[in-house]
């Protein structure tokens, strides 16, 4: 068990720069998601501290060891791969203790291994098996079992939920997530979907375009975003954008026309910007009765549009509106008779939301309300 | 004619999976496969092969297995029964023994070493670059050139004193070889020509066959712990079982039925040491008008060539397995 | 809507039948010319099979009442096997040129005419008819006393001298060795070492299967010997003093005096070292003789091969034969184009172009033929020689018989045995060989 450190972490194929310098680290025992689209480096970073990949520049520690220069095998890490790589010639059983042999651990002492995790795992009665007679999960869980057989101080685990189906990839992630629990190995997992990255991680790291974004627990990520981009990529619908040029010191117009003035400490952040973006939560923005409009407090956005669509989660449901041309989700579990094709009265208060530069997506502001 | 067996037992089976899921899907697995409709369809899907297959391929078998207990002595005007006497005979036949043997030793030598070589060949140059792509061609080069080309190049290499192999060697000092001429070389000559012409061919299967082995199984097997060698004997080498198979029988029916560089190069001399078995059975065909020891030789050759193709085709089978 | 369609087809396939069917007629009546299959093979490829396929041109353009397709069937062994392979199909060629110790295999199979057939039409008797040829020629176009053949190409052995290096040897290259004591001689004196390693030999032979057999029958002739019954396909006299003493000859040419190469050199490795001065002399056919005069940047000069108790050499070549199987018209056609390419003015053309000497004398009359040997002194040697051939060895399955002796003289050659080993087990195989037909024919002690 050990922690992990990257500095100055930067690598590029050919012309292509795909990690820019990313510093990070790793507690002792933790599980950190690295999630991102496609492209964003994450699947290189897993590779590059593996010893997959070379990196061009920067190091990286494992524990007290510097690794940039040390061999794959001797890096004392465990890796699952998105198709698990199990080898079909082999059975269960080899597969699982594929490792031990190649460090040459003798015949008997294997089979004990092997038979103690597999009972771990629940795979004692297909150790005779090879992979194709195996579902999905059994494969899976194999895969895990040649992982955690050697004991490794670091498990990587890159994308290997994405191959299973819904319902075995929410069992499979929960069995991963008490595994690690148990075992207490540092471990990096490495996903696109960022519901997988709040319910397993300790700490998130966001990556895009080779840099990290933002690091931290999941619920501060989802409240406290750093930008629009880790805004925007956490949280199901995605959080809702609208544009406002600022009016005054304090004051801001949406492109409806309607104002909005911020408190001054509020508006002190904005410094000379001029144009801004207000990001609203989905489940921040409520759907109102028209006679409640007296109610409403003064820092509080109202409109009315009509609704495109409605999805129903059960407890929940998704209305789908506009503000203005854009569309905007909704999560709310009073619809208030909300039909589709309906116009319905909308609402949020600026309490809840964040501002974002629009020229470079920084957030400008912790959320009033949050703060 | 060995490979068009080999498809034709693939195909039956392909009519027999056809057949099966047809009644599988109609439930109608108690109706006795003649008048499922699935077989019938299949069966006449394979009617035209199958009727040129049994026409020139199995029917000459026949012919030549039942010629074969029969001799015409040649200038005779009457075909005569003579049972095995035709085995018999060719046994007998220091010349068909020492072809036997020859072609025994041809085929150990020049089936492993190709295959050793190209499976080489195809480890160093699996990922493409341009200039991989280009020592590539070069290496399948000699595959393009006929056997017959081939051979009459060779001849210009091997020449003694003044052929290319002799000239180099004779630049590091060693003395001119009788290449071709001398009895105790001129066998491992041809099967050095064999080698060179076909380790190419067999590499272009093994770099196929090593481009469908995904990374990540390497990428796996070097965070277990594996090193080059390791690698390759639990990687590599397990999942081109395969391949590996096709390619041993490919140069083995290869081996049996190319001689056009012994026409070409020695006639099968000195001495009948060059004699393959099939340029054995040419000449008793052609040369030495003993049609039946020919006929005859040829039903042992055809025997041999049968088996090597039913067991390749296990073995495929058995390499099926692996792609789930 | 079926049998509309059938009709449609019928309407429109009918005029189109007719119409080749004219076509056919047509053509037919307008190329009245007999249309005749011809195979023939050459020794050497390109200008020959080039300078044949001109000669059936012109054959083909001077009359209109035979068309000759002449096709090139290879080598000598590949014309034979692809002509049985004709006539086993049913569609024998009409005529094909043949090599000459193949021909009476044909007669056996009973798939060629006598030539008799034709000239009893012309009113010809055989004997007047080859009173012109060679008589070196007349056993192997014979079979059991009748002409099955008419020769086209013949050739000897003939011995081929470097003269530069004669002179170099201080030898005459005027006089070439006439004997085998002037041979071991004048070879010893040509050979150059360098250190244990020979740089130039002083005679190659060629040694590859056929060839070598050729030759060596020229070195049991000269030895006194007979090699073969050349009045019956089923004997061979390999177990004989004449044929052990030509074979220790060659045994002692490569062991004893290292004139020779103890190797299996072939005719194209023979002739390529010859020309690059690594051999002194060599002994090929005469068919080579244009070959030589093109490729030698050299003074060569040619003698008669070496004689021990007499002079004698094999004639090889290729004669004309016509087959059965065709009709009546193909067979006549097959006559004319057969005796016009077997005339002595056709004959001594091929002979000036390839360096094989004409069959018939006749050809040697004619003044274009005078002037030509005059000019070339060594294609009057070749000439000379004639008088010493014998006939090329044939038997029973010649081929497979030849075998055996052949792999002995490669067996001597490379020292992997000696001649008392070999001899008595070449014997032993060609009379195993040739049981079948001394048992069909021949009344034999103890049958």
């Amino acid at each position: 068990m050990a922690s992990i450190e990257f500095k100055q972490i930067c690598k590029s194929y050919g012309n292509i720069s795909v990690i820019k310098g990313i510093d990070l680290e790793i507690k002792d025992g933790e599980l950190v998601v690295f999630v991102g689209p496609s492209g964003c480096g994450k699947s290189t970073l897993l590779r590059l501290l593996a010893g997959l990949e070379e990196e061009d520049s920067g190091s990286m520690y494992i524990g007290e060891t510097l690794v940039n220069s040390i061999a794959p095998k001797d890096r004392n890490i465990a890796m699952i791969f998105q198709n698990y790589a199990l080898y079909p010639h082999m059975t269960v059983a080899e597969n699982i203790g594929f490792g031990l042999k190649l460090r040459g651990m003798n015949k008997k002492k294997r089979a004990r291994a092997v038979d103690e995790t597999a009972s771990l795992l629940g795979l004692k009665h297909l150790l005779t098996k090879q992979p194709r007679q195996l579902s999905g999960g059994q494969r899976q869980r194999v895969a895990m079992g040649r992982a955690i057989i050697r004991n490794p101080e670091v498990f990587l685990m890159d994308e290997p939920l994405s191959n299973l189906d819904a319902k075995l990839r929410n069992q499979m992630r929960i069995e991963i997530r008490k595994l690690q629990r148990r075992l207490k190995t540092t471990t990096i997992f490495v996903t696109h979907d960022q519901i997988e990255a709040m319910t397993l991680a300790d700490r998130i790291v966001v990556l895009n375009d080779g840099k990290v974004q933002q690091v931290g627990a999941p619920s501060k990520l989802y409240s406290s975003p750093v930008n629009k981009f880790v805004a925007g990529f956490l949280g199901s619908p995605s959080i809702n954008f609208i544009h406002a040029r600022r009016t005054g010191d304090n004051e801001l117009t949406l492109p409806d026309g309607q104002c909005v003035l911020l408190p001054m400490d509020q508006a002190q952040i904005l410094s000379d910007l001029r144009e801004v973006e207000i990001g609203i939560r989905p489940e921040q923005i409520n759907i109102v009765k028209k006679s409640d409009q007296t109610a409403m407090e003064k820092n509080t956005i109202t409109w009315s549009s009509s609704v495109s669509l409605i999805e129903s989660l059960g407890s929940e449901k998704l209305v789908y509106s506009f503000h203005g041309e854009h569309e905007v989700a909704i999560k709310t579990t009073n619809s208030n008779g909300a039909l589709e094709g309906s116009n319905i009265q909308l609402s949020f208060s600026m309490n809840n939301a964040h501002l974002f530069a629009l020229n470079d997506g920084r957030c400008l502001s912790p959320v009033a309300g949050n703060a | 004619m060995m490979v068009d067996a080999c498809h034709l037992w693939l195909a039956m089976r392909k009519v027999k999976y056809m057949a099966d899921n047809v009644t599988a899907r109609g439930k109608k697995r108690l109706l006795k496969p003649f008048y499922n409709a699935g077989y019938i369809k299949a069966w006449l899907y394979l009617a035209p092969a199958l009727l040129f297959l049994i026409l020139f391929t199995y029917y000459p078998m026949v012919q030549v297995l039942w010629d074969s207990f029969f001799l015409k002595e040649y200038g005779a005007e009457k075909k005569l029964f003579v049972a095995f006497d035709n085995y018999r005979r060719l046994f007998a036949d220091e010349d068909f023994i020492t072809a036997v043997k020859n072609n025994l030793i041809y085929a150990i030598g020049t089936v492993i070493p190709s295959i050793v070589i190209g499976f080489g060949f195809a480890l160093s140059l699996t990922q493409s670059s341009r200039f991989k792509n280009c020592i590539r061609s070069l290496l399948f080069f000699p595959t393009l050139v006929p056997l017959v080309a081939a051979a009459a190049l060779w001849i210009f290499i091997y020449f003694p004193g003044i052929g290319l192999l002799d000239y180099y060697l004779a630049k590091l000092g060693i003395q001119s070889t009788d290449w071709l001429g001398d009895p105790d070389i001129a066998l491992y000559s041809l099967m050095i020509l064999t080698i060179w012409k076909n380790a190419g061919f067999y590499m272009l299967f093994f770099i196929a066959g090593l481009q469908g082995i995904g990374e990540e199984y390497y990428e796996a097997a070097s965070l277990e712990g594996a090193g080059w060698w390791q690698k390759l004997r639990y990687v590599t080498l397990p999942l081109l079982a395969p391949t590996s198979a096709f390619v041993f029988v490919i140069a083995l029916i290869h081996v049996f039925t190319h001689v056009d560089h012994v026409i070409v190069m020695t006639l099968g001399g000195p001495m009948g040491s060059t004699n393959l078995v099939l340029y054995y059975i040419y000449q008793n065909a052609h040369e030495f008008n003993d049609l039946a020891k020919a006929t005859t030789a040829t039903v042992l050759s055809v025997m041999v060539l049968l088996a090597i193709s039913f067991f390749s085709i296990r073995t495929m089978e058995r390499g099926i397995h692996y792609e789930s | 809507m079926k049998s509309f369609n059938r009709i449609k087809k019928i309407t429109i396939t009918l005029p189109i039948a007719a119409i080749i069917v004219i076509l056919m007629i047509g053509v037919s009546w307008s190329v009245a010319a007999e249309k005749i299959n011809f195979y023939f093979p050459t020794s050497v490829q390109g200008p020959l099979t080039r300078e044949m396929q001109k000669m059936v041109k012109q054959y083909n353009k001077m009359q209109n009442d035979v068309k000759v397709v002449a096709t090139f069937t290879g080598s000598y062994e590949e014309t034979k096997i692809k002509a049985s392979a004709a006539v086993k199909a049913g569609r024998p060629p009409a005529v094909a040129l043949m090599s000459a110790n193949f021909i009476h295999e044909f007669v056996a199979e009973d798939q060629i005419e006598p030539i008799e057939f034709f000239l009893k039409e012309s009113k010809q008797t055989t004997s007047d008819f080859l009173s012109d040829f060679w008589p070196g020629l007349h056993a192997n176009a014979t079979v059991n006393g009748k002409l099955y053949a008419i020769p086209f190409q013949n050739s000897t052995p003939i011995l081929y001298i470097n003269a530069d290096h004669f002179r170099e040897a201080g030898l005459d290259p005027d006089n070439p060795p006439k004997n085998w004591e002037e041979l071991v001689v004048a070879g010893k004196k040509l050979i150059r070492k360098e250190g244990e390693k020979t740089t130039r030999y002083g005679l190659m032979l060629p040694m590859q299967y056929n060839y070598v057999n050729w030759v060596f029958q020229g070195f049991v002739m000269s030895n006194g010997g007979q090699y073969y019954n050349t009045h019956y396909l089923g004997e061979v006299y390999y177990d004989t003093s004449t044929t052990r003493g030509a074979l220790q000859f060659y045994s002692d040419l490569i062991h004893k005096h290292g004139i020779m190469p103890a190797s299996i050199t072939n005719s194209k490795q023979v002739s390529t070292d010859f020309f690059a001065g690594r051999t002194s002399m060599m002994i090929l056919s005469t068919g080579t003789l244009s070959h030589v005069r093109k490729n030698a940047q050299f003074n060569y000069n040619v003698g008669f091969v070496p004689s021990k108790v007499r002079n004698g050499v094999p004639i090889g070549g290729a004669s004309m034969i016509i087959f059965k199987g065709i009709t009546e018209k193909e067979r006549d056609a097959a006559w004319d184009f057969v005796s016009w390419l077997t005339a002595p003015e056709q004959l001594g053309s091929w002979s000036r172009f390839s360096g094989y000497f004409a069959p018939r004398k006749s050809s040697y009359e004619m003044p274009v033929m005078k002037e030509f040997m005059a000019k070339n002194k060594d294609a009057a040697v070749a000439l000379d020689q004639l008088q010493y051939a014998g006939p090329w060895y044939s038997t029973f399955k010649t081929v497979a018989v030849a075998k055996p002796i052949g792999d002995a003289i490669q067996a001597v050659v490379t020292g992997k045995k000696t001649v008392e080993e070999v001899i008595p087990e070449a014997q032993r195989k060609a009379d195993e060989l040739l049981k079948p037909y001394n048992a069909a024919h021949s009344y034999i002690q103890g049958q």
